[in-house]
């Protein structure tokens, strides 16, 4: 008697147990912490190779090349231009919140804080920092689908702040990993503007990072970019190298 | 994964971004890239992890339409397979060198350059605002230029490189100015051999010239103007660069040679900086400026850096060598930097420098303290007696010349820039600064700047020169006006740049740049177009107009140097300028 009242309790608890698995709702919130921890390497340094290919109609195909190297423990991160040939020696040095461009044509270190703009550039030094989805956005509604052949959430995502590019946001998420596949953004007025394409990742250690990146610019008929990653290493990297002294010898 | 991808994706968009695709193969790189994303045939960085061919065959490309063309829909269908992570073994990840010193070694000697030319005109407008003014008539010319940079770079060890880089650059234009630098009665001078057998040129004073003897040559303005009517073209060859970098235990990193030195923060004015060679060209504030022989120590420390410059440029003994210090330290988002500077025969000075933010503005800051100056500086002679007994009646104001080194002189810039991004509009950017000099002059004296050119070209005008036979035995010459004596004349400076480029995601840009003296109220505004035709060809399209009373340091600084001759226009100028650049590109 005591064995099937343990027998029936057990059963219960894994019946509701699963019934909660089935019917429950993913925790998102981690889910975008995941997301948002999956490129981070705290416990070790990275370093790779970047090229970057961007197509427009009528215009020449621009390529560019960088080496990274990042110790994100200490939020530090050194990028080299390798491509094209009159931006190669170009480097970036961050640290914290402070970014310093080097141009080897005059040998000058240009600082600026990520408030402000890199370098004279149209890009924002807050831009480097990047978003964290965790923190920006919140999950507005979300559904299941399939994208080819994985099954996925498909979440769609409202920021918080004014502070992000895309006030909304659509992405399909692996159910079987934390790996996102695709990603839609989308303006205040609900248009699509860019969609982009996570179909290579390489896994290092417990980390994915996406390996290869297509965007498509959704106005801009013909605007394409591809992103590819080489050379993924989380071998550990001399202090030397997160300092201006590095870039200063490693131009032309 | 987000915060990692958007950082180098907007990094490698900031380079893209002012990518005018020079380095590119003739064929379409990108449809092969999709192929094959990681067989980039360009590429330099060998690829260590290869992974299994491409489950997708080129999403972009349509059968009917070419690779051009995007098939949004068919891009989901990348995702039609079974794997799409490759997993890279942690072990070999972690040891993977992390191509530290893949930069830093060098089988072979590396050499590159790059090139740059274009065909300028201008047209010249003298007596602005008078009635003399004639828009059909402006002195018009045609200036070619070309120039080449040429670089070698030697990586023998990981601690040890050498680099040189060679320029050439055309000199090119009409010389017509040159006569109005010869004196009515012509130049006169005389050949001859010293005691080691060289030859020598002496100038001969007017009572001495002999028109009979055979060793004296005279050349007058018709005989230079004549010599001077064609253009004529002669190459400048140059080694801006050329030093050798190494290094102590990947500690302390030591430069020796010639190189461009960074010193100070400021834009348009750079007080703080001693070391560079020449002042700072406000109307080209990013041209390279040549740097001294030096031996520089650094000393990168956690975010902060020490150096040390020993300069060896014009030095005769050992204790001529100048000695340079700076430390560099950030708090916060503010980096900040304190040096001095020491040279027997100059001014000791210290100098502070910050760059930080303030909202979205960007705001730099300078402060220099020197016992004493190394300016020359003039002021009035007592004596003015040999302006009154000028027969030519050309010579104003007699000027005295004298140097300080007894008091504390003081100078400081404080400047901003701030730069907004429209979307598919442009790029807004906003550059200014004031300087203030304390080595400047407030201008309560009219025509000093005038009279200190005069000066500088005459130097035997000095109100202390004694002639010959007035000279005591310890006589010493009154200190001479160099260029930099009479450059940054006023106490007050302010300028400013706007531009705004990419006009509406074209190829057009704007910029206005604007310098004011606010000590005289003269300056300079230039506005300029310019367009990108097509790869290797643009052309640009300005104005420079200036302004401020008679001899004034903007209002026509070319004739206050006398290169447009004695009865030349000193007041505002203004001219139009169509340059087209030509084939400029890297190698």
């Amino acid at each position: 008697m005591r064995k099937n009242i343990i027998l029936i309790m057990t059963t219960a608890v894994l019946f509701f147990a699963s019934l909660g698995f089935v019917f429950g709702e993913p925790d998102f919130d981690k889910m975008l912490e995941e997301i948002d921890e999956l490129g981070s390497f705290e416990d070790s340094d990275f370093s790779c190779v970047y090229t970057f290919v961007s197509e427009k109609p009528g215009e020449e195909t621009e390529v560019t090349q960088a080496r990274m190297f990042r110790r994100d423990a200490n939020e530090q991160f050194v990028m080299l231009i390798l491509k094209p040939e009159y931006q190669k020696g170009q480097g970036y040095l961050k640290v914290d919140d402070n970014v310093w461009f080097y141009d080897p044509e005059s040998r000058k270190f240009t600082h600026s804080s990520m408030k402000e703009n890199v370098q004279n550039s149209e890009a924002r030094n807050s831009d480097m920092d990047g978003l964290s989805l965790a923190e920006d956005y919140e999950v507005d509604s979300w559904e299941t689908g399939k994208l080819g052949n994985f099954d996925s959430y498909i979440l769609t995502l409202e920021a918080l702040n004014n502070e992000v590019t895309y006030p909304r946001l659509k992405i399909w998420v692996r159910t079987d990993a934390t790996i996102v596949l695709k990603e839609e953004d989308y303006s205040l007025s609900d248009r699509l503007m860019r969609t982009t394409y996570f179909p290579k990742y390489v896994k290092v250690g417990d980390k994915y990072v996406p390996s290869q990146i297509l965007i498509v610019d959704n106005l801009q008929e013909g605007e394409k970019t591809q992103l590819t990653m080489k050379n993924p290493s989380t071998a550990e990297l001399p202090d030397s190298v997160f300092s201006k002294a590095y870039i200063e010898r490693v131009n032309n | 994964m987000k915060k990692g991808l958007l950082l180098l994706l907007s990094i490698l968009m900031i380079s893209a971004s002012v990518v005018i695709a020079q380095d590119v193969e003739p064929e379409d790189p990108f449809a092969d890239a999709f192929l094959d994303p990681f067989a980039d045939p360009e590429s330099e960085v060998d690829a260590e992890i290869e992974l299994e061919e491409d489950p997708f065959l080129d999403p972009f490309a349509d059968p009917d339409a070419g690779d051009e063309s995007v098939i949004i829909d068919d891009l989901d269908s990348m995702f039609d397979t079974e794997s799409m992570v490759d997993e890279i073994d942690e072990e070999q990840a972690a040891a993977e060198t992390g191509a530290v010193d893949e930069f830093l070694v060098s089988e072979g000697v590396e050499f590159g350059g790059s090139f740059s030319g274009s065909l300028s005109s201008g047209f010249d407008y003298d007596y602005l605002w008078t009635d003399d003014f004639d828009f059909r008539d402006p002195e018009s010319s045609l200036v070619p230029s070309v120039s080449a940079d040429l670089y070698f770079d030697a990586r023998p060890e990981s601690d040890y490189r050498v680099f040189g880089k060679l320029s050439f650059s055309s000199a090119t234009g009409s010389d017509d100015d040159i006569s109005s630098l010869i004196p009515d009665s012509g130049l006169t001078f005389e050949t001859g051999t010293d005691e080691d057998g060289n030859i020598t040129f002496t100038a001969v004073d007017a009572e001495d010239v002999d028109e009979d003897d055979p060793d004296q040559t005279t050349i007058t303005q018709d005989d230079a103007e004549t010599l001077t009517d064609d253009t004529s073209t002669a190459i400048n060859i140059s080694v801006p660069e050329l030093f050798a970098d190494f290094d102590w235990d990947d500690t302390l990193y030591f430069r020796f040679g010639k190189s461009f030195i960074k010193w100070g923060v400021g834009y348009f004015w750079s007080p703080s900086d001693v070391l560079n060679l020449t002042l700072i060209d406000v109307e080209d504030p990013t041209a390279d400026r040549e740097g001294p022989v030096s031996f520089k120590v650094h000393y990168p420390f956690d975010i902060h850096n020490a150096y040390l410059y020993l300069i060896t440029d014009d030095v005769e003994e050992p204790l001529d060598t100048a000695i340079a210090s700076k430390m560099e330290f950030v708090v916060g988002d503010t980096e900040m930097s304190i040096g001095a500077y020491y040279q027997r025969d100059l001014s000791p000075r210290a100098a502070a420098t910050f760059s930080t933010t303030i909202g979205d503005f960007a705001v730099f800051g300078e402060g220099v303290a020197s016992w004493g100056s190394d300016r020359v500086f003039v002021r009035v002679s007592k004596d003015q007696s040999a302006a009154e007994d000028d027969e030519e009646d050309d010579l104003e104001l007699v000027l005295d010349t004298y140097t300080v080194d007894d008091s504390f002189f003081f100078q400081a810039t404080i400047g901003t820039n701030y730069i907004y991004n429209f979307e598919e509009a442009g790029t807004f950017m906003m550059i200014g600064q004031y300087y203030f000099n304390g080595e400047g002059y407030d201008d309560s004296e009219s025509g000093l700047l005038e009279a200190a050119y005069r000066l500088f070209l005459n130097s035997d005008e000095n109100g202390l020169a004694l002639d010959d036979d007035d000279q005591p035995d310890n006589y010493e010459d009154p200190p001479a006006l160099d260029t930099d004596d009479i450059m940054n004349f006023g106490r007050h400076y302010v300028g400013g740049i706007v531009s705004w480029s990419s006009i509406f995601d074209s190829d057009l840009s704007f910029s206005t740049l604007a310098i004011a003296n606010l000590s005289d109220i003269s300056g300079m505004i230039i506005p300029t177009f310019s367009y990108n035709i097509i790869d290797y060809i643009s052309v640009s399209a300005g104005m420079r107009m200036t302004f401020g009373e008679e001899g004034d340091e903007y209002t026509n600084p070319t004739a206050l140097l006398g290169l447009s001759g004695d009865d030349a226009w000193m007041g505002p100028t203004m001219s139009f300028t169509l340059e087209c650049s030509i084939g400029g590109g890297s190698f």
